[in-house]
């Protein structure tokens, strides 16, 4: 654990906009755990207020960011937001890592019938238009902010074993898989030992970066009237609730696309370091890239 | 020679499943191993030699089909279930070919050799440590902590099949098995290989089955050889008298392809032809298109072994008539 550690921080050593994005992804991850408890305007937050008087205020002391159309301010929202926008956005991918990983790996190490099988229920799920199906989905389960992730994932997963099960297919017929065999290492334990680890890279790096692009699909949702409902802060939700009044009132959607922005930002930057930390031989070569910089 | 026969192959074919059909990659071998004896599988790529190492030593991918008998000390492998086998892998290790790939590119060699002597022996983790440093020490490798720490990628090739060897021993195997370890090296580091070989074989009382598609390394290593081509041992014998007098016409013509370096010659000798398509292979002799003897009125019934001699038999019909 404490090596894993060290090599943590001598990655981030020797990529700096690693660390920038930890920085980031760890001063989001503290700003909405802590959010509730250093609001300023609580009810504005939550969206228990409305003011007809303060509608539409340009960013000010006052209001850091503005306030909306329905006069509340919206860095309170924002920043209350960002435990949304973040559970959100990690919990699709963790879901549909957690239904992608294991279905990919049976299919593609164990292979025969049984992958086959497995295959083909993922090409059904392949065949809708992502975000087609989280919408039906989204749709059937109804508003609520655990629904509108189960909607997600549940269009997500797919691309996760699809990528898994090549790799692990590839990976199962390299020779240290027959080594292990040899030795009389257990199928299980070859599968995930030995072959998990070799195909995970691709996947981490795809998940880091789709952390966005579900925070995206999910405010998608919620602007069609299916995700999350509108009283919750979540990001996109707040995007899409400026979007008419834009040319007026341009900080309502502004600074929640923003915080969007740099979040995913900052997981597509830890992603590469994670990428990094995940393959002892990239390790080296970007050691040797800083050394010669 | 120590002690009867360990390992016994009878009357073993495998068959590959794949989407072009079924490659038949190795049909009807034979093969008695003795205690404390190194033979020598020979054969040109394709001649399903390393096949026939894969399922000796229990690993043959999923879309394979073993028939026949595998006989290891009285136990026929291929009868036992799953678990039942399980017990007996790592008795009969193996090494590849390629040592960069024979370690997972993500653990040091440290992890791998521990994971391997903790699932075998049921040890300590400082226990598996001492026992891998050890290992290492046996394989002559230099420097074991370090080694130890190393990943793949940082050990040279020598290094790197020294430590598989080191992995591959780690399971105390009765039989290794080595696919053809050298052909990855460089000429120095080969001959540093098989001199390690050859003195762990001694040292730790192995018994060896060494494939190889190179003649001089199987008259190095090995008291005998058995020769393969398109999936059928053609030829076995002591490895002085398979090299020297040749029976089969192919051995002769393996054997006469060995480029020289004394002898200068205009060209290369070759075999002319090709291996059979191994999904329809000829019922008769394998070699029959390529072979010189082959008559048009040429007999293309199966051949059957024939006793040549002492521990010396041959699969072709020009002998069909000799007894020994």
């Amino acid at each position: 654990m404490i090596a894993m550690f060290k090599q943590y921080l001598n990655a981030m050593r020797r990529n700096p906009m690693g660390l920038i994005g930890l920085i980031i992804v760890s001063s989001f991850v503290v700003m909405g755990l802590l959010a509730p408890y250093i609001l300023t305007r609580p009810e504005d937050a939550w969206g228990l207020t409305y003011d007809v008087g303060k509608r539409f205020k340009p960013p000010s002391l006052e209001h850091l960011f503005g306030t909306d159309e329905c006069g509340r301010d919206v860095f309170n929202r924002v920043l209350l937001g960002t435990r949304f926008s973040l559970m959100v956005g990690v919990g699709v991918v963790a879901l549909s890592l957690a239904i992608g990983i294991p279905i990919g790996l049976a299919a593609g190490y164990v292979g025969g019938k049984l992958g086959t099988a497995l295959m083909r229920v993922t090409d059904m799920f392949l065949a809708f238009p992502p975000l087609l199906l989280a919408i039906a989905l989204a749709a059937t389960f109804g508003r609520g902010l655990f629904n509108t992730m189960l909607a997600l994932s549940l269009s997500w997963w797919p691309w996760y074993s699809r990528l898994i099960y090549i790799q692990a297919s590839s990976v199962k017929s390299m020779p240290f898989v027959d080594a292990a065999k040899v030795v009389g290492l257990s199928e299980l334990r070859i599968m995930f030992r030995h072959v998990l680890p070799n195909v995970l890279t691709p996947v981490i790096t795809q998940a880091t970066l789709d952390i966005g692009s579900a925070i995206l699909e999910a405010s998608a949702l919620s602007f069609l009237g299916i995700g999350v409902p509108p009283p919750i802060p979540e990001w996109g939700l707040l995007v899409s609730s400026g979007w008419q009044t834009v040319s007026r009132a341009w900080w309502i959607s502004f600074f929640p696309g923003l915080f969007i922005v740099v979040t995913v930002l900052g997981f597509n930057l830890l992603g590469d370091v994670v990428k990094e930390l995940m393959d002892p031989r990239l390790r080296n070569l970007m050691a040797m890239r800083r050394m010669r910089l | 020679m120590s002690g009867g026969s360990l390992l016994k192959v009878l009357g073993l074919t495998i068959n590959y499943y794949t989407l072009e059909g079924v490659v038949k990659a190795v049909r009807n071998a034979s093969l008695c191993v003795n205690r404390g004896e190194s033979i020598c599988i020979v054969g040109e790529s394709g001649s399903g030699k390393s096949t026939l190492g894969l399922a000796i030593s229990l690993s043959l991918p999923r879309n394979a089909v073993a028939e026949g008998s595998i006989i290891y000390e009285g136990v026929d492998l291929l009868k036992l279930n799953p678990l039942e086998r399980q017990k007996y892998r790592g008795e009969i290790s193996m090494v590849f070919q390629d040592p960069a790939t024979t370690f997972s590119p993500l653990f040091t060699i440290g992890e791998h050799l521990i994971d391997i002597l903790r699932h075998r022996f049921r040890v300590s983790r400082d226990e598996a440590v001492v026992r891998a440093r050890e290992l290492l020490r046996k394989v002559q490798l230099p420097d074991q902590d370090r080694v130890l720490r190393a990943y793949p990628h940082e050990l040279s090739g020598g290094m790197l099949q020294r430590a598989a060897i080191a992995a591959a021993l780690a399971t105390d195997p009765k039989v290794l098995v080595a696919d053809e370890p050298t052909t990855m090296l460089d000429v120095t580091t080969q001959s540093q290989i098989l001199e390690l070989i050859k003195v762990l074989k001694r040292e730790l009382d192995l018994t060896l089955l060494f494939i190889t598609h190179n003649l001089g390394i199987a008259s190095e290593v090995c008291n005998r050889t058995a020769v393969m081509y398109a999936g059928v041992i053609v030829e076995e014998g002591s490895t002085d008298e398979v090299l020297l007098n040749p029976l089969h016409p192919y051995t002769a013509k393996l054997v006469k392809a060995v480029p020289s370096l004394t002898k200068r010659r205009e060209r290369l000798s070759h075999i002319p032809g090709m291996l059979p398509d191994l999904r329809n292979p000829p019922a008769g002799c394998p070699f029959a298109e390529r072979c010189e003897f082959t008559t048009h009125y040429f007999d293309y019934s199966p051949v059957k072994h024939v006793e040549a001699g002492p521990g010396r038999r041959v699969a072709c019909i020009l002998y069909s008539g000799v007894k020994a």
